[in-house]
């Protein structure tokens, strides 16, 4: 009986080894396709007036649609921000979701609102609408107020308000950069026939200054949570997502920012509410009708950084994100299962998916449990010292790597943290991630992945946020309170 | 295993620490890179000023640094900051980047067959509005790299000017937007038009033949152009293409005088949307472009889309109407009040909401009280002499007379019905008169007994 536990511990070392191995050759081509497409976009806006060679009036004009649930820390800063684009026709929709905090009269109070009487027509059926607010010196932003149904029927409510053939959606708790439409836009005005949906870098605002809706000054917060995050963010952007692109296989657009185009949606139905990814479930559906229909098409990602973000302070509150995220990576594979290595689905059921599945999904399992057999396997005398200190010690140099590498990425393209200090911080960062902070959040994933598999806990957890650091005309810099 | 592993291990360990060095060099190296870029502008401020300020400068030898170092950047960025300044003699700002070097390398890279060297040179010399460099960069056009290609369009956009209007670039652009639509490279096309735009009149002459074209994306691509530069020229070609048999070019055309908004174009137009295109987008611009005209002629043409079947059409058209303003409000009000079709009342009261009239016409009724016609009344019977306080500007601008204002007031309160809640709710506040308090309760008994007009239930 011993000797079976002992051949099935060794069997199970071994497919640790041999997914530890596959996992990171999967990294390091996502890498170097990552640094190609980086370099390759860099290049082209780099020769000079790449962004300006288009008359503004041949660019497609685009709704603004922001979602915003209990959101007043921060939604009349991230309105102003999207006042502020550059670009030369928008409309900014903000959906007030029935929140229950104070948001609607900050932002009827912010921006002088009154309430009007527009004809809504739900194209994507949603929950009733309560009303319009709208200033008639602001005529590019509609309020929309709604009866709480969530995230994803409010981005529906702004669909069917929208007047443009394309809309972006965005969080309320987020910063743009001034040209972050027009970088989005870019491909879409290239290939406007051809792209479907574009996204972006997401970075997090944590640390950095904001003055009426802009960034002034990017800096690195106090708390190491933030700083970790910072890292993962870089890595996850800049290396995982600019891959998967370059790849021609991206399946998760965030939808902290992403343009799609609408009519594209509403022949899909809008989002929808059966999981708690509702972009990641809105990207794959956008993929299998497309497939399934035969059209060409693309899904592309921006690898230039077009808004800020605000991620969470306390450990509890990044618990219920990240469980958030698993588990609805976890619905939505799940919904999307008929898709897997079916050859009318291309790269996407034969590597996107396939990928999702075994590296972001069953990842965090296998390493959590890695992590508990292999010591087992230590303490029961199947391997020995060296080989476990050898195991443990390639585990957090590759994490290294691979988190150095996107810095490295970061450092040659972006620079957006100027100081040496906030340079060498990160890259200290990128080593102590792989001690504590990389596994608690594996086991998170892994909760999930439990929770999502025997159906304890579903629904959307809201994550509480502080504000951004804002910076009042005349007034000290300041940390806005809690929200 | 052992061994492989204690070699993956300083392998990767290795990769580490290059990764580190390589970030902390480069940061070095940016930082050091930054100081000389600085260190050589502060050397040629003074030369720099005064090109900037269009003042002699002769000591050429000064700017003069090797190509490629980080002096030449200096100067090179410096320049093209010079000559930027509205007080520069620009001329005289080109004749240095030739001298020193700058123009023939630019052209030099344009044969390197380098992409991005060449898109960079051709961006730097549209900068630069080199007209020596035309005939180069209509070379360029023939370049087998799209993002090339695209630049040369960009540049030649760019390089024009009064003195340097080259007509083989026009005709070079006209061709290349010929040979574009064909493959329906929208991004191409976008910047050839953008460049085209740029030349304003005279690229007309080799424009207008292509409203011919057999192609229609090559007249769809003209006649957004024409939209654009949008000089009076432009106008009667534009109303001549109205009628052409491809509808896509037809929307446009509309969309077009709706930007230019002569009102020459209004009999055409307003003709149009009587013998109603069967192409809804067409109807939609038309609409559009008879609102932005503002011709009050057009009102009746305009109101009859109000029932049209595309609901885009009929919020055009209520849009229209209240670009339009002043009479055209009467219009909306008459459709809010009497129309059997629910689609219009709908769109018309949307129009009504968000144009501020409500407001500004409660305002009106509370200050011209006494004035208002009686709550029995005719329609609209008070006599358009009766003069009130001019009301403030309205959402999209305009006012509205003080006559149209009580003939409004005149219809909503003899109505009865139909009178948008918001008004009756501030009609029923405290501290109004005992007429209007009667009159108010009078009309919302009437809401709630069912009178008044009817949705209509035919779609």
């Amino acid at each position: 009986m011993l000797e079976y536990l002992r051949i099935s511990i060794i069997w199970f070392n071994n497919l640790v080894l041999g997914y530890y191995v596959l996992a990171n050759i999967l990294y390091l081509i996502l890498f170097t396709a990552a640094v190609w497409g980086i370099l390759k976009h860099l290049l082209r806006v780099d020769y000079g007036a790449y962004q300006e060679s288009i008359n503004p009036a041949m660019a497609p004009p685009v709704s603004v649609i922001i979602a915003a649930y209990n959101e007043k820390a921060n939604i009349v800063d991230s309105v102003r921000s999207l006042l502020r684009q550059n670009y030369h026709e928008y409309e900014v929709l903000v959906i007030n979701d029935g929140s229950t905090d104070s948001t609607l009269k900050s932002l009827i109070d912010g921006f002088s609102l009154r309430r009007t009487d527009t004809v809504y027509r739900d194209i994507i059926e949603t929950a009733p609408v309560r009303g319009f607010y709208t200033n008639p010196d602001m005529p590019n932003l509609v309020i929309v107020d709604t009866v709480h149904s969530g995230k994803p029927d409010s981005l529906n409510v702004g669909i069917n308000v929208s007047r443009t053939p394309y809309f972006c959606s965005v969080d309320a708790d987020t910063i743009l950069e001034a040209d972050a439409i027009l970088s989005l836009m870019r491909p879409i005005i290239e290939k406007p026939e051809l792209i479907k949906a574009t996204g972006g870098i997401v970075r997090v605002v944590n640390g950095s200054t904001v003055e009426n809706g802009k960034i002034v000054k990017v800096a690195l917060p106090s708390d190491s949570l933030s700083r970790l995050q910072i890292v993962e963010y870089i890595r996850s952007f800049l290396f995982g997502r600019a891959g998967m692109s370059a790849l021609n296989s991206l399946v998760i657009i965030s939808g902290t920012f992403s343009m799609f185009h609408k009519k594209t949606v509403q022949s899909v139905g809008g989002y929808v509410h059966t999981t708690v990814s509702e972009d990641m479930e809105l990207v794959l559906r956008v993929h299998k009708k497309m497939l399934d229909s035969g059209q060409k098409y693309s899904i592309n990602f921006i690898p230039d950084p077009i808004c800020w973000t605000e991620a969470p302070r306390e450990l509890s509150m990044l618990a219920k994100q990240r469980r958030r995220w698993h588990t609805g990576l976890a619905e939505t594979l799940f919904a999307y299962r008929g898709m897997f290595g079916r050859p009318r689905y291309g790269r996407i059921g034969f590597f996107a998916l396939p990928y999702q599945l075994l590296i972001e999904l069953f990842g965090p399992v296998i390493e959590i449990l890695g992590y508990g057999i292999v010591t087992a396997s230590f303490f029961a005398g199947v391997i020995d010292l060296e080989f476990l200190m050898l195991f443990l010690t390639l585990a957090v140099l590759l994490g290294v790597f691979f988190s150095t590498g996107a810095i490295l990425l970061e450092e040659i393209t972006y620079r957006r943290y100027p100081k040496i200090k906030n340079l060498l911080l990160l890259l200290f960062y990128g080593v102590v991630e792989n001690f504590g902070y990389r596994q608690i959040i594996s086991l998170w994933r892994t909760q999930a992945l439990l929770n999502a598999l025997f159906r304890r806990k579903k629904g959307w957890e809201h994550v509480t946020k502080h504000g951004f650091k804002v910076k009042k005309d005349g007034l000290p810099k300041t940390e806005a309170t809690k929200g | 295993m052992i061994l492989i592993t204690h070699i993956v291990i300083l392998t990767i360990l290795g990769l580490d620490l290059a990764a580190f060095c390589i970030i902390i060099g480069r940061r070095y190296y940016t930082g050091r890179l930054h100081a000389r870029l600085d260190s050589e502008r502060a050397a040629c401020a003074e030369p720099m000023l005064s090109l900037a300020s269009n003042t002699e400068f002769t000591e050429i030898a000064l700017l003069r640094r090797p190509p490629g170092g980080a002096g030449w950047t200096a100067i090179e960025g410096e320049l093209f900051r010079a000559l930027k300044s509205p007080e520069a003699n620009k001329g005289y700002i080109r004749l240095f980047f030739d001298l020193l070097g700058y123009t023939g390398l630019y052209i030099g890279t344009l044969k390197s067959g380098k992409e991005w060297e060449q898109a960079a040179a051709l961006e730097k010399l549209g900068r630069l509005k080199c007209a020596s460099s035309v005939t180069h960069i209509i070379e360029a056009l023939d370049s087998e790299k799209r993002d090339v290609r695209n630049m040369a369009a960009y540049s030649l956009g760019e390089v024009k000017s009064d003195e340097s209007f080259s007509s083989e670039a026009v005709a070079a652009l006209v061709n290349q937007i010929k040979r574009v639509a064909i493959h329906n490279e929208e991004s191409s096309i976008r910047i050839i038009k953008s460049a085209l735009i740029s030349y304003g009149d005279r690229a007309l002459p080799t424009l207008l033949p292509e409203l011919k074209n057999d192609k229609w994306r090559v007249r769809a691509a003209v006649v957004d152009i024409l939209a654009e530069i949008g000089t009076h020229a432009v106008i009667q070609p534009l109303i001549d293409i109205l009628t052409d048999t491809e509808r896509d070019v037809r929307a446009k055309a509309a969309k077009g005088l709706g930007k230019i908004t002569d009102i020459s174009s209004v009999p055409p137009l307003s003709l149009i949307t009587k013998t109603k295109d069967p192409f809804w987008v067409v109807r939609l611009h038309v609409v559009r472009a008879l609102g932005l005209i503002k011709d009050p002629i057009a009102i009746e043409c305009i109101k009859e889309r109000l029932g049209d079947n595309k609901w885009q059409v009929r919020s055009a058209a209520a849009t229209a109407l209240g670009t339009i303003g002043a009479e055209a409000y009467l219009v909306l009000v008459e459709q809010y009040l009497k129309s059997n079709d629910q689609y219009t009342r709908e769109q018309v009261q949307e129009e009504l909401a968000h144009s501020g009239i409500i407001d500004s016409l409660v305002d009106f009724v509370l200050k011209n009280r006494d004035r208002l016609p009686p709550i029995d009344g005719p329609n609209g019977s008070v006599s358009s002499s009766t003069s009130g306080e001019q009301m403030p500007p309205l959402i999209n601008g305009g006012t509205i007379p003080p006559a149209v204002y009580v003939k409004i007031a005149g219809l909503l309160v003899s109505s009865g019905t139909g009178v948008p809640a918001e008004v009756i709710m501030k009609l029923t506040r405290e501290g109004m008169g005992r007429r209007e308090r009667t009159m108010a309760i009078e009309i919302l008994n009437a809401i709630e007994t069912g009178a008044g007009p009817q949705p209509d239930t035919r779609q």
